[in-house]
């Protein structure tokens, strides 16, 4: 019998909720003063920006309001923080360490 | 801040 393993890939889009999954979570590593993103199959370092970004992964903004919070925060650009914060989102979806 | 492309290394 064959087993159906396949999952349907997660599309980022700006209405999307991104969160983690509930096997990974943000870790404060205090032996190198930084976070780790922590997962059973791999470990992580997000530097500053990245870090803001899993930080609003919560479940409950959306990415479209992430990307505000961003701009706001930072004082950039908000179409080059959205093509930026959706690329990002989108390459750790892929990946299993960020869902919806 | 400055912003820049996020990076996340293995």
């Amino acid at each position: 019998m064959a087993i159906n393993t396949t999952r349907k890939r997660l599309v980022v889009s700006e209405g999307t909720r991104p969160r983690l999954p509930s096997h990974v979570r943000l870790h404060h590593d205090p032996v190198r003063g930084a976070w780790a993103l922590l997962s059973p199959e791999k470990v992580m370092w997000p530097d500053e920006i990245s870090l803001d970004i899993l930080r609003r992964c919560d479940g409950a903004a959306t990415a479209a309001e992430i990307v505000t919070a961003l701009a706001g925060e930072y004082d950039a650009d908000p179409a080059m923080v959205r093509d930026d914060v959706m690329e990002f989102l989108q390459t750790w979806a892929d990946r299993r360490l960020v869902t919806a | 801040k400055v912003w820049s492309k996020p990076a996340m290394c293995q």
